[in-house]
């Protein structure tokens, strides 16, 4: 069964988070201006202050409620989606999913120009039926309470969902952990996959499992390898926390909104393309509207648990052919994001139909490049309608 | 630098922070449980709760400070920031100065039964001529001692805080003891300062210690490889998460641990859990009053930011030795059975000079805490050699 489902925050919800705010016990920060040992104070500190007394959430609810919502329960598993339908001749069925911290909403820009693209200067022979849903775990997909609810069972959850709208066939779009299961949708149900989007390519074992070798990077790629080994190397502890224990992490960040907003903040920073200054990329409005869904919807908890899944429960190839994904990919990638695989590898684990790399943007690419995304998507599925 | 005014000192919790914690605990917005086994994916709620409703409703920290306060304390400025310190005279005919250094997730706490033991054994059935002057400083970041402000407190510069302390309270010659960072602490005292320390004790060997292998040193043996192996597969699988984050991005997790409650409870436990020789059950070697004490301490000082800094600080000076560097003190250890990774004794011995390796029965990596009485006689043992009469 789907219902509508409107998002409505109770005053009382709201009201304990301002007063939280403005009880905060703050750490003492020093020597850190360049965020090395973490979230800057000075900055977290401004924007608590901002989220506290200046930010308006009924803004952004209106903005959010202006989409049709919907939720249905999917082998136990809540799960809420915007389900906007294109204008156009035949809009095409697209599922588009986030990563972490993201929510839906990181996809708030590219659902009108994807839905209506006569009304944003495109063709409306471009149009998309578009379904955005929350991760298991993520926003108003919560409580989750089962566990073992990893990518690859998200998968199977998006194509029951698809078949409860009516779309036996479908194309699919993912970064960051939506990367992996779009991915795993063009592997295990290619037939029903008419093709695949995906901003951060990698292999579908990459969580429980191995890089490509170094040797793989191509020409214009030589300082990807460097790049990613940076990144596991330092930015990827809150990876390994969130694999092994993420409720120890989840007490302090569910009951502090400070706590919540300097763990998510640092993230928004370090993987954009803002040049370290994260207002290039995301508003205050921006950063606190992500804060208030992740603290309203108690979700950081299980949005870290993800990453325990993926970790606990290894992907398991469905069958043994090559490519591993089947389904028409195009990969789009962005010079700034955090981890860059090589076309040469890609080449060989996708059907790949389409390599792109965008030199602006980083990891939010919906939030960051919007435009860049949905001229690509256009241009891609174009030519498999 | 050697001298400085020594202010006594006696722990005093303002009624207005003791509401504000006991408010925070009842206000805990907790997540949703999860259907699944207790402690499968980090603390278990169940419990947690329970503990930390204890601590808002039952705990009692009025008798915890007075518990501490039993203990003569003080703090010194040192370097720009005041010490915390517990300085217990030793009761016997010629007490020997030793400095006993805590590590994380503990505290001072860490040594709240051993001083006595080691001040006045005759007390608890032991002989007056083992007695210790026991100095427990709080480390810089940790308890009642100033939190750093600036980058840099690593534990060689603690080390060298802590010889000026020594030196202050007019110790010419005096032991080191220590575990987990204080393990780290000591070993730098022993290597800077080989003509004061008489002999350092350890309960952990550094887990981050590098000692030359190869060349002029004998290439690893058998042992030696499988522990090598073995830490490098731990650190795949991620057994030290917390660590990872101390290490990178301490102060993005600071901020919630400072602000929660049952956020720092839930980090701290778990660590104590994961590592004490106790099978599951942490209260079964440290009693619950013990823990939350430990737990208070850092929630009071807001000191479990500056804490967890000193996995980063620490990479600026690296536990690591060249050929021919040696530390000369006499080493005493005492190995611990649920000790997370003892390496081999010639592990050790490339860099130490181990006169005394004691497999003790039981305890795991707060021997002081779980097993203070068998810590106590080991430390005792060790020592008598290396006492200079008069000193």
């Amino acid at each position: 069964m789907i219902e509508t489902f409107k998002i409505g925050i109770a005053d009382d919800v709201l009201d304990d988070l301002k007063s939280r705010l403005r009880r905060t016990r703050f750490a003492a920060d020093f020597g850190n201006d360049g965020w090395d040992y973490g979230t800057n104070g000075a900055y977290l500190r401004e924007l608590l202050q901002y989220w506290a007394e200046d930010y308006d959430w009924r803004v952004h609810e209106r903005d959010i409620n202006a989409f049709s919502h919907f939720r249905t329960v999917i082998d136990d598993v809540p799960i809420h989606f915007i389900h906007e339908r294109g204008r156009g001749p035949k809009p095409m069925p697209l599922i588009m999913s986030h990563g972490w911290p993201w929510t839906f909403w990181d996809l708030q820009k590219v659902i009108g120009p994807l839905t209506d693209p006569a009304s944003f200067g495109g063709d409306a022979a471009d149009a998309f039926d578009v379904i955005i849903p929350s991760l298991p775990g993520f926003g108003f997909s919560t409580p989750l309470i089962t566990p073992g609810v990893n990518f690859s069972r998200t998968a199977d959850l998006w194509v029951t969902l698809m078949q409860r709208l009516g779309y036996e066939k479908f194309a699919a779009q993912g970064g960051d952990f939506g990367a992996f299961v779009t991915a795993q949708l063009g592997h295990k149900y290619a037939g029903k996959i008419l093709g695949i989007h995906v901003h951060l390519a990698g292999p579908l074992g990459m969580i429980s499992g191995n890089m490509p070798d170094a040797s793989m990077f191509g020409p214009g790629e030589e300082s990807w390898a460097a790049g990613n080994a940076a990144f596991l190397e330092q930015e990827s502890a809150y990876s390994r926390l969130q694999s092994t224990k993420p409720q120890t992490l989840s007490y302090g960040l569910n009951d502090s909104p400070a706590g919540l907003c300097a763990w998510i903040l640092e993230k928004r920073r370090r993987w954009s393309d803002c040049g370290g200054e994260v207002e290039r990329r995301f508003s205050k409005d921006d950063l606190c509207t992500t804060m208030t869904l992740y603290w309203v919807t108690q979700s950081i908890g299980t949005s870290a648990r993800f990453y325990a899944e993926a970790k606990r429960h290894p992907w398991t190839p469905s069958h043994d052919r090559q490519p591993v994904v089947e389904a028409p990919t195009a990969v789009l990638l962005f010079e700034k994001d955090i981890v860059k695989l090589p076309r040469r590898w890609a080449e060989r684990y996708y059907n790949l139909q389409r390599w792109n790399v965008a030199q602006t943007g980083g990891h939010f690419v919906p939030m960051e490049e919007p435009d860049i995304l949905v001229q690509d998507l256009r241009e891609f599925f174009r030519a498999l309608r | 630098m050697e001298h400085g005014p020594i202010i006594p000192f006696s722990v005093h919790i303002e009624e207005s922070a003791l509401a504000d914690l006991r408010r925070r605990l009842a206000a805990a917005r907790w997540p949703d449980e999860l259907a699944a086994e207790p402690w499968e994916y980090g603390a278990d709620m169940k419990t947690l709760r329970r503990m930390t409703d204890y601590w808002g409703e039952g705990f009692d920290w009025r008798a915890a400070e007075a518990g501490i306060n039993r203990l003569a304390q003080f703090k010194t400025a040192i370097k720009g920031g005041f010490v915390h310190f517990i300085h217990e005279r030793g009761v016997g005919p010629a007490p020997m100065p030793i400095i006993i250094s805590h590590g994380w997730p503990g505290s001072f706490v860490e040594m709240l039964d051993i001083v006595p033991l080691l001040a006045d054994p005759a007390r608890f059935g032991g002989d007056a001529r083992d007695a210790f002057d026991v100095v427990v400083p709080s480390m810089p970041g940790y308890g009642f001692s100033d939190r750093p402000v600036a980058p840099g407190m690593t534990p060689l510069a603690m080390a060298e805080v802590f010889a000026v302390l020594m030196a202050r309270l007019g110790y010419a010659a005096y032991g080191v003891q220590g575990g987990d960072w204080g393990a780290t602490v000591s070993t730098w005292l022993a290597k800077l300062y080989p003509e004061r320390v008489s002999g350092i004790h350890l309960n952990w060997i550094p887990g981050s210690l590098q000692p030359p292998v190869g060349g002029a040193d004998p290439a690893l043996s058998d042992a030696e490889a499988a522990f090598c192996a073995r830490m490098a597969e731990q650190a795949a699988r991620g057994v030290s998460t917390h660590t990872g984050i101390h290490a990178s991005r301490p102060q993005t997790l600071g901020y919630g641990l400072n602000d929660s409650p049952v956020g720092l409870a839930a980090w701290l436990i778990d660590k104590f859990r994961m590592i004490a020789d106790c099978d599951g059950d942490i209260e079964s070697v440290i009693p619950l009053d013990r823990l939350l004490t430990n737990v208070s301490v850092y929630w009071f000082t807001e000191t479990i930011t500056s804490a967890i800094r000193l996995y980063k600080e620490a990479q600026g000076a690296p536990v690591k030795f060249l050929s021919g560097a040696r530390i000369l003190p006499p080493l005493g250890f005492a190995s611990f059975p649920g000790e997370v990774a003892v390496p081999p004794r010639e592990w050790v011995a490339r860099v130490y000079d181990v006169q005394r390796w004691t497999e003790m029965p039981r305890g795991g990596h707060f021997a002081a805490m779980e097993q203070p009485q068998a810590l106590a006689e080991d430390i005792r043992a060790f020592f008598r050699p290396y006492r200079r009469p008069g000193a």
